[in-house]
């Protein structure tokens, strides 16, 4: 890495960094309103120290200033990984402050699981917490979902013609409008909009449920940054069994549907071509999987007879089955009870739909449909190029926004990622069997983390083995961030030690 | 009626009252954790049974009866009790506060077939063991110093940061 | 930011497009729950 790429890096991910850090001032108001004085100034300390270094950053980078056009695909991936791991560390120090976690680990294991939105919670006595870290988790989901990286691109960054490298670098590769910046806009103002509306939606339910107006609103914020964000966090240790309402469920059900498709999608919706919605390839892999998983889920769970009539299998099996595939991580059971009454065909149907995951471009996680149903035609096309007469040349499409001619090269590469995926996901399983853990329960916390859902079923707790809390930590951010940026932050870090190596030995 | 036979039956019109009296309190079962209940969910459902724990968040009304959350360290289950009940609740827990511990007996469902398949307990009697209270939130002078710093470390930066772009300008 | 007409109609269609997919979903439940 030679000096100027480090002081690009430095720059912009400085920028990130300060940008992320000016939005604990949320958390600061709702301490005040709240009068929770000690969560005020556990907040002030973490913004101080979060703007603090940011801005160092940005100096030690201050080279690159007006020099938007040596940035490289390379920088852009590099300043997304580079720039969630620090905020990592410095989203955590809220937590710690609080005494709500019982060590520096756990608590970035709780802000990773906010980021990529996850959902595995490791912070304790969730029913306790000030309203102001309470605020801040939801938050952590509704901003890692959206990406930090596209946060700081819209409002922050000057510069808007190096501003692709960093979005694509961060997960997304969709672009609205030919630049980056109004792309990042617009991703905002779709979410915003969504926010008041699912806001005020789940604060009349909140009250209509026996919630105080208070409470209701908070709550409100709450579970619609977590639905929307499919981040799956909620504010008290029932998660959403707290509210013993089947419309409170299926509210939130419809806000983390939707949450998981793609913003292109929205996009194109909301520009009138609502015919999108069907033609979609991702929307009709989805309902595909979906509908299949729901299916065998209710055959395999009707012959526990523990759930006899529609509404209880449709709240507790069909909630957690679309809640897992749009990996979102709502519970509408304890997570014992999957390891104990859902049976291995249950818990595979499970870890299935959590590794195909949600829509690409989203805050859905997983392989992404998208991915799967381009290697599902590939599967297709291959075999009638196979069947068909050798002189015809076919030329196989399908339909993403647009339609898209199925190449090669693009089966390849969705292919390569989701190997990518399955082995994070046999990692993450083979380490919990060696921890002592059946091998039902890991594949399922495996499957949990590699695709950012948050069910849990048992295995995450504070008692777990460090060497699986860091596992998962960087299991759930590799698989947010799509392995590419951090791949290219550890090649850049290496070519960086090596030129160093080199330099003291010559 | 002999003196010796009076006396026998006074001690036995005691002892029955007393028992009486004593049997709500020996009758309930020993407390179970609600870990416990999910864990052996499929033995406990149906049964008569006893927890105590912190009542938490608030009271979701809903009509004739309530659902209050009770919280015992081990997890959190929702209580469906009578208004009455209910009612006997004043303080709930959160940050500021600490909400009354109750021992709740009642029968648990593993999959309420009332409640959408919820496990849940129906009460059948709720005692306050101990009233809730307010924390006693002390405030740190160590935060209250390292706030003041850091928020000065980045202002200070900040006017460096101006200082060297406007420079570059 | 101003909220046109037509992206409002197009926030109406994924609502009741993803409510439509439930309650096929909730349909679906009914006829396999027995």
């Amino acid at each position: 890495m030679s000096v100027r790429s480090a002081e690009i890096i430095s720059y912009y991910a400085g920028y990130v960094i300060l940008g992320t850090s000016l939005l604990m001032i949320i958390p600061v108001v709702t301490a005040l309103l709240s009068q929770e004085w000690v969560p005020l100034l556990d907040f002030t300390i973490s913004m101080g120290i979060a703007a603090s270094l940011g801005l160092i950053f940005v100096l030690l980078g201050r080279r690159t200033r007006g020099q938007a056009g040596s940035i490289q695909w390379k920088h852009g991936f590099a300043v997304a990984a580079l720039s969630w791991i620090i905020l990592m560390f410095l989203c955590s120090i809220p937590y710690m402050l609080s005494g709500h976690t019982y060590s520096y680990l756990d608590a970035c294991f709780d802000v990773m699981s906010g980021f990529t939105t996850t959902g595995l919670v490791l912070t304790q006595d969730l029913d306790h917490l000030s309203n102001a870290l309470n605020m801040w988790r939801h938050m952590l989901t509704f901003i890692g979902g959206q990406g930090m990286v596209v946060l700081a691109l819209s409002f922050i960054v000057k510069e808007s013609s190096g501003g692709y490298k960093f979005y694509v670098g961060e997960g997304k590769d969709i672009a609205l409008v030919p630049n980056v910046k109004g792309t990042a806009r617009i991703i905002w103002k779709i979410s915003m909009v969504y926010f008041l509306f699912g806001t005020i939606v789940l604060w009349i339910a909140g009250l209509f449920i026996g919630l105080n107006p208070a409470s209701a609103l908070l709550h409100a914020i709450y579970m619609f940054e977590s639905s929307w964000s499919t981040g799956g966090f909620a504010p008290m240790t029932q998660n959403i069994m707290y509210y013993h309402s089947f419309l409170y469920e299926v509210v939130t059900m419809v806000f983390f549907i939707i949450g998981s498709f793609n913003f292109g999608l929205h996009y194109a919706i909301w520009q009138g071509k609502r015919k999108e919605f069907v033609r979609n390839i991702e929307i009709q892999s989805f309902a595909i999987t979906a509908f299949l998983a729901t299916a065998l889920a209710i055959a395999a769970l009707s012959r526990t007879g523990l759930y006899m009539d529609a509404v209880s299998m449709f709240r507790r099996v069909v909630f957690n089955v679309v809640s897992a595939h749009t990996t979102t991580g709502l519970g509408s059971v304890y997570a014992r009870q999957f390891a104990l009454q859902w049976g291995d065909a249950g818990i595979l149907i499970m870890v299935i739909v959590m590794l195909i995951g949600g829509s690409a471009c989203s805050t859905a996680g997983g392989f992404k449909g998208l991915r799967v149903g381009i290697v599902f035609k590939g599967i297709i096309s291959d075999v009638k190029k196979l069947l068909s007469s050798e002189r015809s040349m076919r030329v196989y499409k399908f339909h993403y926004m647009k339609d898209i001619v199925l190449s090669d090269g693009l089966v390849r590469a969705s292919a390569l990622i989701i190997i990518c995926y399955m082995v994070l996901f046999g990692i993450g399983t083979l380490l919990g069997t060696f921890c002592g853990y059946s091998l039902a329960d890991s594949s399922f916390e495996a499957a949990s983390v590699t695709g950012n859902v948050g069910l849990s079923i048992g295995i995450t707790s504070a008692s777990m083995p460090a060497v699986m809390k860091i596992y998962y930590i960087l299991a759930m951010y590799l698989g947010r961030l799509e392995f590419l940026s951090v791949f290219a932050l550890i090649g850049m870090a290496i070519t960086g030690v090596k030129r160093i190596w080199k330099r003291k030995r010559g | 009626m002999e003196k010796k036979t009076r006396l026998i039956y006074c001690i036995l019109t005691v002892f029955i009252s007393l028992t009486l009296v004593g049997f709500p309190i020996y009758a309930q079962e020993a407390a179970v954790s609600v870990n416990e209940l999910i864990e052996h969910s499929a033995d406990y459902n149906g049964k008569s049974i006893s927890i105590t724990g912190e009542a938490i968040g608030e009271c979701l009304e809903r009509g004739e009866f309530d659902w209050v959350n009770i919280s015992d360290g081990s997890n959190a289950i929702g209580i469906w009790m009578s208004k009455k009940d209910a009612a006997m609740i004043t303080c709930y827990g959160d940050y500021k506060y600490t909400g009354d511990t109750v021992i709740i007996t009642g029968t648990f469902y593993e999959a309420c077939p009332e409640h959408g398949g919820e496990p849940d307990i129906h009460c059948q009697t709720l005692i306050i063991s101990k009233v809730g209270e307010l924390k006693n939130e002390k405030i740190p002078v160590a935060k209250i110093l390292l706030a003041a710093g850091f928020a000065s470390s980045a202002l200070f930066l900040y006017v460096a940061y101006r200082q060297i772009f406007r420079k570059k300008a | 930011m101003r909220l046109t007409k037509m992206e409002i109609l197009g926030l109406l269609t994924e609502i009741i497009g993803v409510l439509a997919f439930l309650g096929i979903l909730f349909v679906v439940t009914y006829l396999f729950a027995r």
